[in-house]
């Protein structure tokens, strides 16, 4: 064969085989980790979930049945801030006052999450 | 082992590098009918074939060894697992096996028997080759430092691969030319020496610009890798890039000689005429490949060196030059200036005298006079003693809980001679051979972190300060350091008012650990490039109506940006508590971590209430010292929004520590 | 190289992940963190990886530690070759008052 039709085929093939490799691995790649985001999209959101939280007490607003506390980061569901929470009944914040530090569980499907219970750990 | 890892990586990268070069050479040579130049195109050609088994085989070692540094045990090099795990899952793998793959393509189409009888056959397996070499040489700037250069990683990595297929094109040529020149030079080799002449000629022309490349991919290279002087002189790969720099001026030497003398030689028709030059440039050609081959054996050793921006450099002279030595001396500075100006002058000279053609001597001699006559009055007031330590950099961050504890050790270590508040005024320091210097003035700026290091750790014989090397950890004296620099700083920092100085950031924000309640530790560092943080240092009795007033702009703070952290004086763990219902205060008030950032920030201005307004990069821009009673809120707003609209970002507080 | 918690910490409130920054990048499948306890034993919860978003960033979680001292080992492998172990140090001082 004519070395210049070697030369055109070589890098023929090479061209192709990057290309297939792109085609088959590249978009499969990028096609999996948008069905993973999805899927996790997914998991996190539509099903009652709990979550107990440290925090402090900042504000008690027994007329909207409101807490309002600082806390660390609520895994799935937000990040570390200070918040108001609905509380599940006006018992639940009898006793409680600002400078609290306590330990909170959240109930409910996100975004909609109420506290069930609280309790003070100082 | 790692004399056979830097043996195996110098073969790897010669052979890479070569394979390259005898490409181009062919190619820049062309295609000829003459026996001589058929004779030594295949010469080249075969090892070419050498050299590219040479690559494959010297990668295998260089994976192998790479798998097993990875891996953290010697083993791994043999075992098919780890290796797979490497090349597929690092970036240092993949790119070998791009590479390799693409050395195996042109090992096998170098070893294939084409026939390239005709130009165009000639050409395409000529270019073919060029182009498999540079494709399988180019790509290893993606496994090296460059890749870890930031920002402007994909800058690097390209200014590398260019600065390795100049080094290439130029190193790789060096021998295969001699050996044309030498063949031809040959008395059988007649035939082809005008062929070998015009080889030489173009080689010269395109080595001029490829060194020229080289050079200046070279220098940006070398800026991101060392950064500074001290990394220069003061690292292991500093000085590695220092011989290496000192052998390529050689090489360069040669290169010139070679130019300007030999080549100039080579012409001439008659059968003898230009022998001697050819085989003198042949001989200086291969002293050249030969010191090429040495750099290439740095540069081995440079790779797998940690580059010097990430090291701590040891100053090896006891002196270093700064401008900060003029600060109030204008005699000094009056000098430096002439100096400078007479140097100025001596270089215009010698640049005059390296131009014109006639008399170059004299004027290049009395130029170097001028020149030195320059350097020598303008440097020395610019000299300030320096130490091993000086620029190494604080081992310990610039933090709250780190100034804090150098306030701890000041006062027991320190004070008894430099005085509670670090004036030098204690009576046990009166008594000194010299008294102590003023720990708050701002002549601090004329000494680096790493001095203040050294001092503690050997003392200042002659001055009667003891050395405390041994008596406090190395993390306690760089606590000390850092207590030093905030006490410096607050002195610096007296005239910080409420308005900001719009695009002048200077005072640095030190970090700061810091807790609400039982929520986990955050920092003040996490706000950094995000929000603007208004730190209020607040003494409850007398700041109740200043917290209210906060607290009632609060939703506006947090729609300009700002996060509000409120520390306790008193540190008091219960500070939520004791503000109780009233005001309503929903900011973060800090009830973990308040002791050591009360100490650290009242270093920086004491004042029974206090607020620094801190900007995204993480510099103090105001501090507002008041009584704590409800002021105008409006102002700090109003300053906030002047910070929103700075255009500028000044880069981050520098704080490069390991 | 920094972390949180810093080198030598001490702090009140025990933290919920041990997070380490880097200057360079990172190569995840060869970067490892593990937190020890008093009596070199792990405590951590395994689950060591450097993040999506930021590749000098290491991080491991952790669970309601006890009071006292802990040791952070790691080795990381920089995205140029580089092999860097060390290790660091923080201590929890009274989470027992905060146990209901």
């Amino acid at each position: 064969m004519r070395a210049w039709k070697v030369v055109v085929l070589l890098n023929l093939a090479l061209v192709v085989g990057v290309g297939w490799g792109y085609v088959f691995w590249g978009l499969r790649a990028a096609r999996l980790d948008r069905e993973l985001a999805l899927a996790r999209a997914a998991a996190a959101s539509g099903v009652e979930r709990e979550w107990v939280v440290a925090g402090v007490v900042r504000a008690v607003l027994p007329e909207l049945d409101v807490l309002v506390i600082t806390h660390g980061e609520i895994a799935g569901l937000m990040a570390p801030m200070t918040m108001g929470f609905r509380a599940a009944s006006p018992k639940i914040h009898e006793g409680i006052s600002i400078g609290d530090e306590v330990r909170f569980t959240l109930r409910g499907v996100p975004p909609n999450v109420v506290v069930t219970a609280i309790e003070k750990t100082k | 082992m790692y004399a056979l890892g830097l043996c195996a990586r110098w073969l790897h990268l010669a052979s890479s590098i070569l394979l390259v070069g005898a490409a181009t050479t062919i190619a820049l040579a062309g295609r000829s009918d003459r026996p001589t130049a058929r004779r030594w195109e295949h010469r080249v050609l075969l090892g070419s074939r050498g050299l590219a088994l040479a690559a494959l085989g010297s990668g295998l070692i260089v994976l192998g060894l790479q798998t097993a540094l990875f891996e953290g045990r010697g083993g791994a090099a043999l075992e098919a697992g780890s290796i797979a795990r490497v090349l597929i899952e690092t970036q240092a793998g993949r790119v070998w096996l791009v590479r390799f793959g693409l050395l195996a393509i042109l090992a096998a189409f170098l070893w294939s028997r084409l026939h390239v009888e005709s130009s165009l056959d000639w050409r395409a397996a000529r270019a073919q080759a060029m182009l498999l070499g540079a494709a399988a040489l180019v790509p290893a700037a993606a496994a090296g430092h460059a890749a870890a250069v930031e920002p402007e990683t994909a800058r690097a990595i390209a200014l590398d691969g260019l600065h390795v297929l100049g080094a290439g094109v130029w190193v790789g040529g060096l021998l295969p030319l001699a050996l044309l020149l030498w063949t031809a030079a040959a008395e059988p080799g007649a035939d082809a020496r005008p062929y070998a002449v015009l080889a030489a000629r173009r080689f010269s022309r395109l080595a001029l610009g490829v060194v020229l490349v080289l050079v200046a991919t070279g220098t940006l290279m070398a800026i991101a890798n060392v950064g500074n002087v001290a990394g220069l002189v003061g690292t292991a790969y500093g000085r590695l890039l220092l011989a290496k720099l000192g052998l390529v001026v050689a090489a360069l030497a040669l290169a010139a000689v070679n130019r300007a003398v030999h080549l100039g030689r080579l012409a001439g028709d008659g059968p003898t005429v230009g022998r001697p030059a050819m085989r003198r440039l042949a001989t200086f050609l291969v002293g050249e490949g030969l010191i090429a081959l040495a750099v290439l054996a740095i540069v081995a050793t440079m790779t797998v060196t940690p580059p010097a921006r990430h090291e701590a450099p040891t100053w090896p002279f006891s002196v270093r030059l700064s401008f900060a030595a003029l600060e109030g001396a204008p005699a000094a500075s009056a000098r430096v200036l002439i100096g400078s100006q007479i140097a100025v002058l001596g270089l215009v000279g010698l640049a005059a005298g390296l131009a014109i053609r006639g008399r170059r001597l004299p004027l290049v001699a009395g130029a170097l006079v001028v020149l030195g006559a320059g350097v020598g009055l303008a440097l020395p007031p610019l000299a300030v003693d320096a130490y091993p330590t000086t620029y190494l950099r604080p081992s310990v961050p610039y933090h709250a809980a780190s100034i804090a504890s150098g306030a701890t050790l000041y006062r027991e270590h320190c004070a008894a001679c430099h005085g509670a508040g670090g004036a030098g005024d204690a009576p046990a320091g009166l008594r000194l051979a010299r008294p102590p210097a003023d720990l708050r003035g701002p002549h601090t700026a004329l000494h680096t972190a790493g001095d203040l290091f050294w001092w503690l750790t050997n003392g200042i014989p002659e001055a009667g300060m003891p050395a405390f090397g041994r008596e406090l950890g190395e993390e306690q004296r760089w606590d000390l350091v850092n207590f030093l620099r905030a006490l410096s700083s607050g002195y610096s920092a007296r005239g910080m008012r409420p308005a900001i100085e719009p695009d002048r950031p200077w005072l640095v924000a030190p970090d700061f650990t810091f807790a609400v309640g039982p929520t986990p530790p955050r920092s003040l560092r996490e706000y950094r490039g995000r929000r603007t943080v208004l730190l209020v240092l607040y003494e409850l009795a007398r700041a109740r109506s200043r917290l209210a007033e906060i607290a009632g702009r609060d939703g506006t703070l947090a729609l300009l940006g700002v996060e509000v952290i409120a520390v306790p004086v008193d540190a008091a763990p219960d500070a939520i508590k004791r503000i109780g219902p009233e005001p309503r205060v929903l900011f973060s008030v800090v009830t973990e971590g308040a002791q050591a950032i009360v100490t650290a920030y009242h270093l920086l201005a004491a004042s029974p209430h206090v607020e620094f307004l801190i900007d995204r990069q993480g510099y103090i821009r105001a501090v507002t010292r008041g009584s704590g009673a409800a002021g105008d809120l409006d102002k700090t707003i109003a300053e906030v929004q002047r910070l929103n609209e700075e255009r500028t970002a000044a880069s981050a507080p520098e704080e490069h520590v390991h | 190289m920094r972390s949180v918690p810093a080198q030598r910490a001490i702090l009140e409130a025990p933290p919920t992940r041990v997070e380490l920054w880097f200057n360079e990048r990172l190569e995840p499948a060869y970067s490892r963190v593990s937190v020890l306890d008093q009596a070199s034993s792990r405590v951590d919860l395994r689950d060591a990886a450097v993040a999506a978003d930021d590749a000098r960033r290491l991080s491991v979680s952790l669970p309601a530690l006890a009071p006292g001292r802990y040791t952070v080992t790691f080795r990381v492998l920089s995205i140029d070759g580089h092999v860097v172990e060390s290790k660091l140090t923080f201590t929890v001082k009274s989470w027992s008052r905060r146990t209901p």
